[in-house]
């Protein structure tokens, strides 16, 4: 579980910084992105695990990232993290296949659970893409 | 077909390099024989052709001479044929320098020596005028007549043989040249047979597979291409770059492969070590169940002063931790199935905690209990999660060595998607752990503890991971160590671990 890949994608500096500092201390050793071209970027070049995705973005935005990323590399889980997000938005985001949607601020444990749990699905996906397809 | 694509290739190659070779060879060798033909062949035929005219005119033109010497006994006319004979003696001289043919020459003798003669007989003729022996000149004269047209059929003749010479020269040439030409429509033909033959190999079975190949790398390396239609225009170009990609992504995966490959190197040694441990633990306690067993009726029995006692406990002490570790080491090794049970997680926290007290209070560690309500019931087996709480909260008590405060917090939360999620918070003041193995704490057989096994930390994480849930430790926000348990509530999803 330590292994686990970790993409952070958000444009607010503090708060990535907060949570990748936090989470480096956990060595989940995350990628951080500023910006959504980045993260397509990062994403090419080493498929994540699990994503940390905040949907207000300047440029490309989360729900760019988020359909782009699940249409090439379904296995990815994506989690939304946003700072003003409506009930609607979590229904759009789930549709799009979001693992999970918090709202910032997000409890840390929570968090963690949550990539951990989204790691979970990662594997079982893996492990059975028939199964993962009608999950 | 048999043949190899690059024989083939080489081969259609060869042969319209050799086709082209040959072609240009013929053409050379053919004009350079039309040049002979025309500065040598034709030259000294057509100077054949003109001696010959030369030879008839100047015989003719000696004809009449005798006679009209005859007639008006004038010298002039002889000086006249004297330039004449002369004529023809050049023309003959010409003759025989031009004329190569054997036939040509043999006539040519013939001419001579007939001309010698007559020659000698005209003069004899011109004898007899001049002394006035008009009739012997006048018979004689007839006679020489005979010689002269003898000579002059036969300078026809000459002239006849060169012409068809001339003619035989003319046809071989044409004959030639039409089969140059033969050999030139088949050369073209057969380069331009080769030509496309070579360009339907190239296309169909090195540009048109490259076309495809660059393609589909393409495709299926970046999918988002398609839509976007990128056009391929140099292929070969295209198929180095995504080669040079799949290098490099190949490098990857051996890198991941291998990785993977320690991994499992590693857990197969953990497996071996953890039979060999459960073994010699199975070997160790029964031996040790019963030292255990005569050495309680022997505390009952022995009088011991106060000295001897201490040893005592020492000794119990010592032997109970042994039986500690075997007992562990036999958890890790088989792990007994979960038999679950729907409980509440605060029972079982009470449970631990109930069971600590003692321990706790002695080495005077506070504790806190955080518990707005009691968390819902869930499938559970209680003896298995008390144990981790249990290991746990011993972890915290020993973090804190001269005493502190261990808080425990019992919440619920609503996770998306896991559905209710109870979390249990398992706190410490203590000095925290070393942010460098921080993510090995979980690992079988790490330990900091002189006498630890190595295996609280890993059971723990393997019943609570059993249960569905997660286990994990963070920097507490004051300092100290915070150990998270997650565990899934009634609403569990499918893609849970089962």
């Amino acid at each position: 579980m330590k292994n686990i890949k970790l993409l952070l994608v958000d444009d607010e500096q503090e708060f990535v910084e907060t949570l990748a500092e936090r989470l480096r201390l956990r060595d989940l050793g995350p990628d951080v992105a500023l910006n959504g071209e980045a993260a397509l970027t990062i994403v090419h070049d080493s498929v994540p695990d699990v994503m940390l995705l905040d949907l207000m973005m300047p440029g490309i935005d989360g729900w760019e990232v988020l359909e782009r990323v699940k249409g090439q590399y379904p296995d990815v889980q994506v989690i939304v993290v946003t700072g003003h997000g409506s009930d609607a938005d979590r229904d759009r985001a789930i549709a799009r296949g979001a693992f999970a949607y918090m709202r910032k601020p997000v409890d840390f444990d929570q968090l963690v659970i949550t990539i951990m749990a989204a790691y979970d699905r990662k594997l079982a996906m893996e492990n059975s893409p028939s199964q993962a397809a009608t999950a | 077909m048999s043949l190899s694509l690059r024989k083939r290739i080489l081969l259609l190659l060869t042969a319209i390099v050799l086709v082209n070779i040959v072609g240009a060879g013929v053409t050379l060798w053919y004009t350079q024989r039309s040049k002979a033909l025309q500065s040598g062949i034709i030259d000294m035929e057509v100077g054949a052709m003109h001696a010959a005219f030369g030879l008839t005119s100047e015989l003719l033109s000696q004809r009449g001479y005798t006679t009209y010497f005859f007639l008006n006994s004038d010298p002039a006319w002889l000086n006249q044929m004297e330039i004449h004979h002369k004529a023809f003696q050049e023309q003959l001289a010409l003759a025989r320098n031009f004329s190569t043919l054997s036939g040509g020459r043999d006539i040519l003798n013939e001419i001579e020596s007939q001309y010698i003669r007559y020659v000698y007989a005209r003069e004899q003729v011109i004898e007899h005028y001049k002394n006035n022996r008009r009739d012997d000149g006048a018979r004689l004269h007839w006679t020489i007549r005979e010689r002269f047209h003898n000579i002059l059929t036969l300078c026809d003749e000459f002239r006849a043989l060169h012409e068809q010479s001339i003619q035989k020269q003319r046809a071989s040439y044409l004959r030639e040249s039409a089969m140059l030409v033969a050999l030139a429509v088949t050369g073209i033909l057969l380069s331009a047979f080769a030509g496309a033959w070579l360009a339907s190999v190239l296309v169909q079975r090195v540009l048109n597979p490259i076309r495809d190949m660059a393609v589909h790398t393409l495709e299926v390396m970046d999918p988002g291409h398609k839509k976007s239609g990128t056009k391929v225009d140099n292929e070969v170009e295209a198929l180095g770059e995504k080669l040079r990609t799949l290098i490099s992504d190949v490098g990857d995966v051996q890198k991941q492969l291998d990785a993977s490959r320690e991994s499992l190197m590693q857990s197969e040694k953990l497996a071996l070590v953890g039979k060999l441990a459960a073994g010699v633990a199975h070997s160790i306690r029964n031996p040790l169940t019963s030292v255990k067993m005569r050495l309680f009726s022997l505390e009952r029995s022995l009088v011991l002063d106060e000295h001897q006692r201490e040893d005592f406990e020492v000794v119990s002490e010592e032997i109970s931790h042994v039986e500690s570790i075997v007992k562990n080491f036999l958890e890790f090794a088989r792990r007994p199935k979960l038999r679950p049970r729907k409980q509440s997680p605060s029972d079982v926290v009470d449970m631990a905690l109930k069971l600590l007290r003692h321990r706790l209070e002695s080495s005077g560690t506070e504790i806190v209990l955080k518990r707005t309500t009691r968390l819902p019931e869930l499938p559970l087996d209680a003896d298995q999660l008390k144990e981790v709480f249990v290991n746990l909260i011993i972890n915290a008590c020993d973090a804190l060595v001269t005493g502190g405060t261990i808080t425990v917090t019992e919440e619920t939360g609503l996770m998306e998607p896991m559905g209710e999620v109870v979390v249990i918070r398992i706190a410490d003041n203590g000095p925290g752990i070393p942010p460098d193995i921080l993510d090995r704490v979980f690992d079988p057989f790490f330990s900091t503890k002189e006498e630890g096994s190595g295996l609280g930390l890993a059971i723990a994480r393997r019943v609570v991971e059993e249960h569905g849930g997660w286990l994990h430790v963070r920097a507490g926000d004051e300092g100290g160590a915070v150990f998270v348990i997650a565990l899934p509530g009634s609403r569990r999803s499918t893609w849970l671990r089962s």
